[in-house]
């Protein structure tokens, strides 16, 4: 994972985040160098950053276990993490009334990935509830898509990359679901696709 | 002459098992337990494992079989399993051996031929271009002829076949190679695991793995990491935020076949009196029962054994 | 910001993925980002120094230690950012050498016949370096012990052992274990198809239905 490109994209999402303190010289991380950051800011930082920050904080790595009183207000982490748009109550909304129709890509290009860190760090379970059905409906609206295979004879077609066939795919790739998959369900779709093409191929070809 | 088919197929029978007649004379009575019948996943018993010192002879069908078996294991498992040595040396043995006895027989072909021809009976093809196979004749000769070498043709398109598994086999271990190489460098270098890693790789593997590794290091050092600060230098930094080293998939679904067993009585018992292996899926607290001859689906990690201990297969 | 850089080298790294999934035969690799790589290993050594100063300063007792330990963290993982934007972009490329080694093996890596050049130029000079050891490293593993089997022959299963082939291209004479065969345009041979698969692969011949 450390090395998958669509992770280190996905991480790349902005997040909103309040910081719980004042912290000089970080001013850059909102386009003010040399100032300070004052408690109780927000500010757009990127997941890779606010995860950690979210996380460690005060004097002490994490909360502290103790739970002592005096020290209560030093031992927060340096920032909290807040609802991200992509996440918002209007977008719950949207997936929890038509989620097949929903432009998912425009929402967030690893909208799914990115749901799934966003569970994972915060133990989630109504929006894992959220997704999971998300994902089973459009799943099946995209094996729909993908399983339509429409075989040409490729002899009259002047694109010759797929030698090994006398079959081309004939699918127009421009339906709105498909425009509206983000990457994780693009790569399904992908794959999938393929699989159902081969298939076809193997069960008519000569 | 007339042509029996059942001549041809019983030549094919003999050249294709011709291999076992080289080894030692001792046969199965049936009843021993067969030494090497299993997947060959290990080493030990290095004095034994000479070819035709073994105690049994493996039929060619049998390692064949075998073969098909850990093409399939290897294509469907996330992580890399263990090298069959044995095996390999045995097929790599009889491709050789198969090549050599193609080679003479085509040359005996040739030799008729040519004894044909010199005594005048040979017919020119009036084809235009360079149809030539591979005896050197025209085609459109002898009816005869032609159908003698059909047994030939067979043979070598099993070859080839066979060829192509070895290939596939071979070629998806080394894509598991360079994909986890850190991961391997990383059991190497710790003593707990169930397999040294010379019975997971082969000798050529281990030898790519070390070479590709540090080819790419080389890469990667003199690009980037050179230029970091002392601390981020590492390529196998599993301290910081994020752990570097990537290792197999071992949530991944597979699919599963549960091997049949000729003694099943030491296995549980289902609730309908079935054989099976109980597995526990950890994540649902729950106990799964396996039954033999079955086909189930769900995370490597929990079949994971079974498979190594060949009593499950990937499908 | 810190890490913006990153992020479009990793956005180029996404495309040349992009691009290489979609043609189905030789990929070759986009240029090497020269310039975008060394200034992110500049943002990299700036943040080290600053880190460094930092240190000092919280030696010298200047820093409440809460603010130090924050700025530390964000300068590490801005670093940190950039060693992975960096590390993935070359493993991808490297990953496309790679394919690139094992597609063209034995003959010129570079240049195969249909038009997908590989321009060295487009290659970083270690990236260079690298693929002509991997490509000597292939070589090595063919032969030995794997020989018989042609570790860079086709992935696709054998169908028949002889085969019609027409040819595409004008190339002079193939010699093969049969004999040698004159390539003209458009004339065509009955041949064994492991002969002539990697001139198959090449493009030179097609195989006929």
């Amino acid at each position: 994972m450390y090395y998958d490109i669509d992770d280190i994209l996905a991480d790349s999402a902005e997040i909103p985040c309040k910081f719980n303190y004042d912290i000089p010289g970080l001013g850059y991380l909102e386009g003010n160098p040399g100032k300070q950051i004052n408690k109780n800011t927000k500010i757009q930082l990127p997941l890779w950053l606010a995860r950690i920050l979210a996380i460690i904080g005060g004097d002490s790595e994490g909360a502290d276990e103790n739970g002592d009183e005096t020290n209560e207000n030093d031992n927060l982490p340096f920032l909290e993490m807040q609802t991200p748009d992509f996440l918002s109550n209007k977008v719950i909304n949207a997936i929890k009334t038509s989620p097949e129709s929903l432009d998912l890509h425009s929402i967030n290009s690893h909208f799914i990935e990115l749901a799934n860190k966003w569970i994972a760090l915060f133990g989630d379970t109504d929006l894992a509830n959220v997704i999971y059905d998300l994902t089973l409906a459009r799943s099946i609206e995209l094996n729909n898509h993908a399983s339509s295979v429409a075989l040409e004879l490729a002899s009259n077609k002047p694109d010759n990359s797929n030698k090994d066939s006398i079959y081309q795919d004939g699918n127009n790739i421009n339906t709105p679901f498909l425009l509206s998959m983000d990457e994780f369900e693009k790569k399904i779709y992908k794959k999938s696709h393929n699989s159902y093409k081969d298939t076809k191929k193997w069960l008519f070809e000569p | 002459m007339n042509i029996d088919i059942d001549d041809i197929l019983a030549d094919l029978d003999r050249d294709t098992t011709a291999v076992d007649h080289t080894q030692d004379n001792f046969t199965s009575d049936g009843n021993t337990t067969r030494l090497n019948t299993s997947l060959d996943y290990s080493i030990s018993g290095e004095l034994n494992g000479k070819i035709g010192r073994s105690s049994e002879i493996i039929s060619p069908a049998e390692d064949f079989a075998q073969l098909m078996r850990c093409w399939r294991n290897e294509r469907c498992s996330p992580e890399l399993m263990p090298y069959p040595h044995y095996l390999m040396t045995r097929i790599l043995r009889r491709i050789q051996e198969q090549m050599e006895h193609i080679e003479n027989i085509s040359m005996g072909f040739l030799e008729e031929s040519m004894n044909q021809i010199s005594h005048g009976s040979g017919n020119v093809t009036g084809d235009g271009d360079d149809e030539d196979d591979e005896f050197g004749m025209g085609r459109g000769n002898n009816v005869i002829n032609n159908n003698n070498k059909l047994p030939l043709l067979c043979m070598e398109a099993e070859l080839e076949r066979v060829k192509f598994v070895i290939r596939s086999f071979i070629r998806c271990r080394l894509n598991k190679i360079d994909k986890y190489s850190l991961y391997l460098k990383q059991i190497e270098d710790d003593s707990m695991n169930f397999l040294p890693i010379n019975e997971l790789l082969s000798k050529e593997e281990m030898v790519y793995h070390e070479k590709h590794l540090s080819i790419l290091l080389k890469l990667f050092n003199n690009s980037i990491l050179r230029h970091m600060p002392p601390e981020l230098q590492a390529i196998n930094d599993t301290e910081g935020t994020l752990n570097m080293i990537e290792e197999p998939d071992w949530k991944k679904f597979v699919f599963i076949y549960i091997k049949e067993v000729k003694d099943d009585s030491t296995l549980d018992r289902n609730e309908f009196g079935k054989p099976c292996y109980t597995v526990t899926i950890e994540e649902l607290n729950e106990i799964v029962e396996l039954t033999i001859g079955g086909i189930y689906v769900m995370r490597y990690e929990i079949i994971r054994q079974l498979v190594l201990d060949q009593k499950a297969y990937l499908i | 910001m810190y890490g913006d850089l990153a992020n479009k080298l990793v956005l180029e790294a996404k495309r040349s993925q992009q691009l290489s999934n979609k043609s189905k035969k030789g990929n070759s690799l986009p240029m090497y980002h020269e310039e975008l790589v060394r200034n992110i290993l500049q943002e990299v050594v700036q943040l080290s120094k600053n880190t460094e100063y930092l240190k000092e300063q919280q030696q010298l007792g200047n820093m409440d230690s809460k603010v130090w330990k924050c700025q530390q963290f964000v300068m590490l993982l801005c670093m940190e950012r950039n060693k992975r934007c960096l590390l993935a972009y070359q493993r991808l490329r490297s990953q496309m050498l790679d394919s690139l080694a094992w597609d063209n093996n034995g003959l010129d890596i570079l240049h195969d016949t249909l038009g997908n050049t590989q321009d060295t130029t487009d290659l970083s000079p270690q990236e260079q370096e690298y693929l002509k050891e991997y490509s000597e490293l292939i070589t090595e593993l063919k032969s030995g012990a794997l020989t018989d089997i042609d570790l860079t022959g086709s992935l696709t299963p054998p169908s028949d052992v002889f085969i019609d082939v027409r040819v595409l291209k004008d190339a002079g004479e193939i010699q093969t274990e049969y004999g040698v065969f004159n390539l003209i345009k458009d004339s065509q041979f009955f041949v064994r198809q492991s002969d002539v698969e990697r001139l198959i692969q090449q493009g030179y011949l097609q195989k006929i239905k």
